[in-house]
C-alpha cells in the first residue's frame, strides 16, 4: 500500500479527470501517482495498449471503459472520447483517462486535455514513461551518450490520416539529428530509410 | 526496431537502413525504431538478452 500522506500524493477529486500515462509494457514501471489513480477512480477509460493487468489494480468498484481501437476499428471517434470524459466528470465521477506509454507524446493526451480545458473540468496529466525512452532501456541502447549525440529528435511515423507527416525537411533532420527515434513507423519505415538516405544518413 | 518493447514479447532486431525494409516486414506492432549510432550499444549493453540467456549477435 502507498502511503499517500508520507508522498504527499495529491487526492482525486470527484469531477476530476486525470489524463494518466501507463508506461510502456511492463507494468512494473507505471508510476506511483498512476497506481494511486487506479486505486481511487471510478471509472477508467482505456486504450488497446494498455497491460490488463494494470486494470485489475482498480477497486472492485470500478467501471472500466474501452476506448481504443479493436480489430483496427476506432469504436470511439476523439471527440466521442472528449465528450465522454467530460460527461463523466459532471456526473461526479472520479474519471481515469488511461492510455498508454505518455499521454502527451504522440499520444493525444493534448486534444483530450484542451477539450476538458474548454469544457472547465479540472484535470491533472500524470505523464508515463514513453516507448521512445524505456524500450531503448529495455534494448540495452543508450539514448544518449557523450561519445555519439548531443541531439535526439521523436518522430511519429503516422498522421492523423495514417500517412507519413507531410511538410518534414528530411534532408534537415538527417543532418541534424544524430538519433531518431520513430514512433508508428513500421508501416512506412522503408520511405522513411529512403528519405534519410537521401538526407544524408548512413 | 524494438517490438512490444518492455513486455514479455519484446522482440529487437538490428539492421542497416539500406536492409530495413526486409527486416521491418517481420516485426509486429507496437514498435519504435532507433536510428543512429547508439544503437551499437546494444552489442554490449543488451541486460534483457543477457538476463535471458541469448544474447543476439551484434550489427557487423
Amino acid at each position: 500500500m502507498i502511503d499517500g500522506a508520507l508522498l504527499n500524493l495529491p487526492d482525486f477529486e470527484t469531477g476530476h479527470v486525470w489524463l494518466v500515462g501507463a508506461g510502456p509494457g511492463d507494468p512494473g514501471l507505471l508510476s506511483v501517482l498512476a497506481l494511486h489513480a487506479l486505486g481511487a477512480a471510478d471509472v477508467v477509460v482505456y486504450d488497446a495498449l494498455v497491460d490488463p493487468r494494470i486494470l485489475r489494480l482498480t477497486r472492485p468498484s470500478a467501471v472500466l471503459d474501452f476506448a481504443g481501437k479493436r480489430g483496427g476499428r476506432p469504436s470511439l471517434s476523439q471527440p466521442d472520447i472528449s465528450a465522454r470524459l467530460i460527461r463523466l466528470a459532471r456526473e461526479g465521477s472520479r474519471v481515469l483517462r488511461l492510455k498508454g506509454g505518455d499521454p502527451c507524446v504522440f499520444g493525444r493526451g493534448g486534444e483530450e486535455a484542451l477539450a476538458l480545458a474548454t469544457a472547465g473540468v479540472p484535470f491533472r496529466i500524470v505523464p508515463g514513461i514513453t516507448a521512445g525512452i524505456a524500450g531503448l532501456a529495455y534494448a540495452g541502447i543508450p539514448l544518449t551518450h557523450r561519445d555519439t549525440n548531443s541531439v535526439v529528435t521523436f518522430l511519429t511515423g503516422h498522421d492523423s490520416d495514417g500517412e507519413v507527416p507531410g511538410g518534414l525537411d528530411w534532408r534537415a533532420i538527417a543532418q541534424g539529428s544524430p538519433v531518431l527515434v520513430l514512433y508508428m513507423a513500421s508501416r512506412h519505415l522503408p520511405s522513411i530509410a529512403a528519405q534519410l538516405m537521401a538526407g544524408g544518413s548512413r | 526496431m524494438i517490438s512490444k518493447a518492455t513486455t514479455a514479447e519484446q522482440r529487437v532486431v538490428v539492421s542497416t537502413l539500406a536492409d530495413v525494409a526486409t527486416v521491418a516486414a517481420g516485426i509486429e506492432a507496437p514498435s519504435i525504431v532507433v536510428i543512429g549510432e547508439v544503437v551499437r550499444f546494444r552489442a554490449a549493453l543488451d541486460w534483457v538478452g543477457s538476463s535471458a540467456g541469448h544474447a543476439e549477435p551484434a550489427l557487423d
